[in-house]
């Protein structure tokens, strides 16, 4: 029972106009999630009753605690106390033709940008972060913004971004930073996020790059876009000694070609390029590696992250693709970008009109970017408006500039003239009713239309051969949704999943896929962004690169974070961390993990224990031994197997190449082959299995024990 | 050794945290945590079962089964559906027939017993909400992600009355067995009429709402058991660890975590103070990601005496079923006998209860111990700092816990004693065979009225030690002159228990 009411300036709470929280004394356990994270502190615990209590007039009437509360035992009426937001719509102003400079604003003045702050509530969980794929501080940057210190929030802004004044340009923010702002969780209209971060980048300098002593690592990324950017900016932040190829002539990939200009001008990704020079990173540009290459690379270096995209078109399957004047995206956005950008720009398609095979961001950019050349264009996408890839916005502002976008249209085939180029395209309807089922084309419907030029912007895939390079990732494709184990209960607990169903779960596949990535696809290669996944977004590709190298580092480096740990550790004789996973099944394989865990550390080893349904995937990372442990169930007709659980949540582990791994089953009277079926599913992720056990239960404490004992000789020999 | 690397912040713990940078956004207040050892000294129960050097082991592996509480509803709901099939399908004689013998004769003493001895042991193993939760678990054991059904939250506006609702169904579910004489018993197939009914009630509750919303809220006997069992002994799941529940960032109990759900009952272990809204569910146990959950046992009667924090529906509720059980005595006697008569002719009811005296009764029961509260409020003198006035009466309801459960346990003793055989004979009857035991009584008239006498006597005693507890604690500290207010609290329990006690005698064991 929610009931919103629109916006009302804070200063209006005097008229007594404000919102009221309601707390159910019947269901309040008094566990005080809603108190700790009330961002205004109209919260607090009635200690004789234990339970919560509000301060009415310090609410501002954001909802967090409704959200978040466990049992439904709060909620809030009356209306949101902020400020209303001013939020900048797209008006095309001016002639189109040749125009590059940027067509979005930013904020204009530095009271603009506070006015905007500070309508940040600095939440104490911020949702916001959640969403934002590379997790900035949000409310960090935006307090320091707020009292002025620019390069401070610059500062906090570098520590997970170093391509801030692209993504603040380019980034979907409603189905990221501002699509989870409490505010907009709560109903009303989100703080400007990504205008904030905008005028941050553009109004300081980032902070230069100034790497660590050199920690003896040398590696090779490959590919010069936002992916390979973010995971050299973290590598050489650490003092490693990186190396960039780059196919094409010039950095960027998808930042110089994709993007246009008057989206995302140069100067916002390429100083970062050029920090990245100045910091010692060595560009090859002209340098393609291709599948093949990688292993050659592998002799030189002591790692590899590819980062090369998704380059392969996707073609539609009709007739007249070799005709003259069918173009793909990527040429054709190159030569746009080449043309307008000239000194001397001259009109190439005037009075031409261009069929784009495509609705997508990509396509929008193709379209609007013949208007800029003098064309006029035709959009047109098989899928229903409502289930298309494409942002809602850039759909619009490609409309208000003249592009004619039609859905629920395909094309049949391309008909050329008699010296082979193209001239007119069939079109016909579609009939699309799920965003579940792909279309269907109504026959009959078909209809000439006079082209001059048609472009492919049908998405793109990542090249056959890459897909060679790992046999436990599915290179180039995006894993199944929801491929994870449970979710994260401190996200649960944010309130995101309550406030924004939908969103939450999209934040936390994008998060699923971050973490991912800091896992290698291979021994020492590790691959990142639309080569990993297929066709993503630049702040996904930057956050990837930046955890593949994090998770790198992690793996090899070995001074790595070494000032921020040394003081965890209290262990003289310290040799190496352990992990334990078991599969929770019983209590019996917990306490055998326990003989374990106390065996290791006598001999040295940090150990820490959990059970898979509470493992963290990045604990697995910088373990020098994981250890996993099942118990046995069965013997039944099909044999006896490790338990349901192990053979259901030990597969969603991310790839562990490179890691040694030791496992053990827990069995009553025979373990069978469970233990060698145990041990295959850490070989099939690409870990080195050292050694596998049979702990019987009713001699757990020794057979345990002298596993360990095992496992601790195996390491040493 | 090994459990401190486990539980201090390893340099493993630091790079897992620098590798996630959500972690350093997160700047949560922290938990407010004054007066909190004060605030749940009295009602943290000592003893943790699962630590017990005898069976604590296989204990902990019992609650760590998913199939712990399937194993506990499984029998009853089997018995359940035989009691609904005989009631239909069996022998017209009610004392013959399975169904309404095995639930009148045995089931609704055994209930009491369980409440007075255990808590919410019934609920554990009640096959209405275990039906009701198969069904919107998709499961009968295992944890599942996603529920069945609208999982509907219970509208703020009926929530906020807690279980005055329960009563509220217990009372009119007590009209109609009264009316239709169900559990007299009267003819079998009323008592299958009635079990599916609530069956229907239940499972419809738990396609339309989350959780055990029925069970806590809705159920008729809800009421009856958070009252009653706040006599019991086991304490319910709770924390080992507070500071451990305060600082847990999942809080996977009331959630849900992987290997449980999130408490059926709105129960938090870390702050719950009386067993009342523990359904022994064991979720909690499961669900807990730092094994700090316990099983606990404590003194008969703490959960009565001992909460900091009274709740006005409890201390309703007891009004109200005292009031009820009183009823049913004072009309088993022949001179109310006439009063009904006299109103069921002026107000054209003519059937038995009146609704008029049957819901009279119970408001005046509640109003008397209203006046009687509000006298010793008077001899007392409250002092004006206490705001509500509600304060002693929920308190004294309270106190009035023990002979409630008392009073209806020693009603259902006519009925065990006199018919409780006739279970084997029903359950053998089917198969031919006759026991030629029938007709025999374990104990009659006047030994019943003395085992009567005696359960009440318990009672009295226990709400006159639970009187002299609550009003040294709860009473006395508001009262200006402290010992009239106590002797004025105990001298009107004395007088409710002698009140209810004596009506025995001209009862002649009637059931």
């Amino acid at each position: 029972m929610v009931s919103i009411q629109t916006p009302i300036e804070p200063a209006n709470r005097a008229s007594g106009a404000g919102p009221s929280v309601h707390i159910l004394e019947d269901r309040c356990a008094g566990c005080q999630e809603c108190i700790i994270r009330c961002p205004s502190g109209a919260l607090s615990l009635d200690s004789e009753k234990w339970i919560a209590v509000a301060d009415d007039s310090l609410c501002v009437g954001c909802r967090q605690c409704f959200r978040t509360c466990p049992f439904s035992a709060i909620y809030v009426e009356g209306p949101l106390m902020v400020t209303p937001s001013h939020p900048v719509h797209y008006e095309v102003a001016g002639p189109l033709l040749g125009q590059v400079e940027e067509v979005l604003p930013g904020f204009e003045s530095f009271d603009e940008l506070v006015r905007a702050t500070e309508r940040c509530l600095e939440c104490p969980d911020p949702t916001c972060v959640k969403g934002c794929p590379t997790h900035n501080d949000i409310p960090g940057f935006i307090r320091a913004a707020h009292d002025g210190d620019l390069d401070r929030a610059r500062e906090i802004l570098s520590l997970t971004s170093c391509l801030s004044a692209a993504c603040s340009r380019v980034c979907d923010w409603n189905t990221q930073c501002q699509g989870s702002c409490s505010w907009t969780l709560a109903g009303g209209d989100a703080v400007e996020i990504g205008r904030i971060e905008r005028y941050i980048a553009d109004h300081t300098t980032a902070p230069a790059i100034a790497p660590a002593a050199a920690n003896g690592l040398n590696v090779a990324v490959v590919g010069s876009g936002p992916g390979g950017l973010g995971a050299a900016y973290q590598l050489r932040k650490a003092g490693t000694a990186v190396t960039v190829f780059e196919r094409d002539s010039e950095p960027g990939g998808i930042l110089r070609w994709g993007i246009p200009s008057y989206v995302l001008p140069s100067n916002a990704w390429r100083p970062t390029v050029e920090d990245l020079e100045q910091a010692g990173v060595n560009f090859k540009f002209n340098h393609g590696i291709d599948p093949d290459g990688v292993n050659r690379l592998l002799n030189d270096f002591d790692a590899v992250i590819l980062a090369a995209g998704a380059a392969q078109p996707t073609m539609p399957r009709i007739d007249g693709l070799n005709l003259g004047g069918v173009e793909d995206a990527t040429k054709f956005l190159d030569m746009a970008k080449s043309l307008l950008g000239s000194e001397d720009f001259k009109p190439t398609l005037t009075g031409k009109k261009v069929l784009v095979l495509g609705a997508g961001n990509t396509a929008m950019d193709v379209a609007r970017s013949v208007l800029r050349l003098g064309g006029t264009s035709i959009a047109i996408d098989w899928m229903e408006e409502r289930f298309a890839r494409g942002r809602p916005d850039e759909i619009a502002d490609a409309r208000k500039e003249g592009v004619d976008v039609r859905f629920l249209t395909t094309v049949s085939k391309l008909v050329g003239d008699s010296s082979g180029n193209v001239v007119s395209a069939e079109l016909l309807s579609t009939t699309h009713t799920s965003a579940d089922t792909l279309p269907t084309v109504n026959a009959g419907s078909g209809k000439l239309v006079d082209v001059d030029m048609v472009v492919l912007a049908m998405g793109y895939r990542v090249e056959e051969g890459w897909k060679s390079l790992s046999k436990s990732v599915n290179i180039g494709a995006m894993p199944k949704k929801g491929g994870y184990r449970l979710i994260d209960r401190r996200w649960l607990g944010s309130g995101f999943f309550t406030g924004k169903p939908s969103l939450a779960a999209l934040s936390y596949d994008r998060e699923h896929l971050r973490v991912e990535s800091a896992f290698p696809v291979n021994n020492r290669v590790w691959a990142i962004g639309d080569l990993r996944i297929g066709p993503s977004t630049v702040v996904a590709a930057m956050a990837q690169g930046m955890s593949a190298a994090r998770g790198l580092l992690s793996e090899l480096d070995k001074n790595f974070w070494q000032e921020a740990v040394s003081e965890g550790g209290d262990r003289p004789t310290y040799v190496g961390s352990a992990l334990i996973v078991h599969d929770g099944a019983s209590e019996t394989v917990k306490e055998a993990s326990t003989y374990i865990s106390e065996s290791l550390w006598g001999s040295g080893w940090e150990v820490r224990t959990t059970d898979i349904a509470h493992l963290d995937d990045l604990m697995m990372l910088g373990t020098d031994l994981l250890v996993f442990g099942s118990q046995t169930q069965g013997p039944g007709i099909g044999g006896i197997h490790p338990s349901r659980k192990a053979l259901s949540q030990f597969p969603t582990l991310p790839p562990l190449y490179g890691k040694k791994v030791v496992s053990f089953v827990v069995h009553t009277l025979s373990a069978g082959n469970a233990a060698r079926e145990f041990a295959e599913q850490f070989s099939s992720k690409g870990a080195q299995v050292l050694t596998t056990g049979q702990i019987r239960s009713k001699n757990l404490s020794q057979d345990a024990q002298k596993f360990a004992s095992e496992v601790l000789r195996t390491l040493y020999k | 050794m090994a459990q401190k690397s486990i539980d201090t912040q390893t340099r493993s713990d630091k790079k897992s945290e620098l590798n996630n940078p959500i972690l350093s956004s997160i700047r949560l207040r922290e938990p407010q945590t004054t007066g909190l050892k004060q605030r749940f000294v009295k009602t943290d129960p000592g003893v943790d079962l699962t630590e017990n050097r005898l069976f604590g082991r296989f204990l902990k592996k019992s609650l760590r089964n998913r199939k712990f509480q399937f194993f506990l509803i499984l029998p009853n709901q089997i018995i359940f559906w035989i009691v609904i099939g005989t009631g239909i399908f069996g022998v017209t004689d009610p004392g013959r027939n399975f169904g309404p013998a095995i639930t009148w004769y045995l089931w609704f003493a055994l209930v009491f017993v369980l409440m007075a001895v255990i808590g919410r042991a019934w609920c554990a193993m009640c096959p209405f909400g275990g039906f009701g939760e198969w069904i919107q678990r998709r499961t009968f054991f295992q944890r599942t992600q996603k529920s069945l059904g609208l999982g509907k939250k219970l509208p703020e506006s009926w929530a906020g009355h807690g279980l005055l609702i329960s009563s509220l169904v217990f009372v009119i579910l007590t009209f109609f067995e009264e009316y239709f004489n169900i559990a007299g018993p009267g003819i079998p197939i009323a008592t299958s009429i009635m079990v599916l009914s609530i069956v229907a009630f239940a499972t419809l509750s738990f396609l339309l709402f989350e959780r055990r919303t029925f069970c806590r809220y809705l159920c008729p006997l809800s009421s009856v058991i958070a009252t009653a069992g706040a006599m019991g002994s086991v304490a319910g799941f709770r924390t080992k660890d507070r500071d451990v529940c305060l600082s847990c960032k999942t809080k996977d109990c009331m959630r849900g975590g992987e290997d449980g759900f999130g408490c059926p009952w709105y129960t938090w272990p870390g702050s719950a103070d009386s067993n009342s809204f523990c359904g022994l569910c064991s979720e909690c146990y499961k669900s807990c990601p730092s094994d700090n959950i316990g099983l606990f046992v404590q003194k008969p009667l703490t959960s009565v005496i001992a909460p900091t924090r009274r709740r006005f529906d409890i201390g309703i509720s007891v009004a109200i079923l005292f009031g009820l059980v009183l009823y049913q005595q004072y009309n088993a006697l022949s001179w109310f006998g006439g009063i009904d008569d006299w109103l069921n002719s002026h107000i054209n009811f003519p059937h038995y209860p009146n609704p008029v005296d049957y819901l009279g009764g119970i408001a005046l029961a509640v109003g008397i111990i209203w006046l009687g509260v509000l006298g010793v409020e008077k001899l007392g003198g409250l002092k004006k700092i206490v705001a509500q006035k509600t304060t002693w009466f929920v308190a004294f309801a309270y106190a009035l816990i023990p002979i409630t459960g008392m009073d209806y346990f020693a009603r259902q003793l006519p009925k065990f004693f006199k018919h409780i055989v006739r279970v084997p004979s029903a359950v053998v009857s089917p198969l031919g065979i006759n026991l030629g035991i029938y007709k025999v009584h374990l104990l009659t008239d006047p030994r019943i009225v003395t085992v009567q006498v005696g359960v009440m006597g318990l009672g009295t005693a226990l709400t006159l030690w639970a009187t002299y507890r609550i009003a040294k604690t709860d009473i006395q500290l508001n009262a200006r002159r402290p010992k009239a207010a106590l002797v004025g609290a105990m001298a009107f329990a004395m007088a409710l228990c002698v009140l209810a006690s004596i009506l025995y005698i001209p009862m002649h064991a009637a059931s």
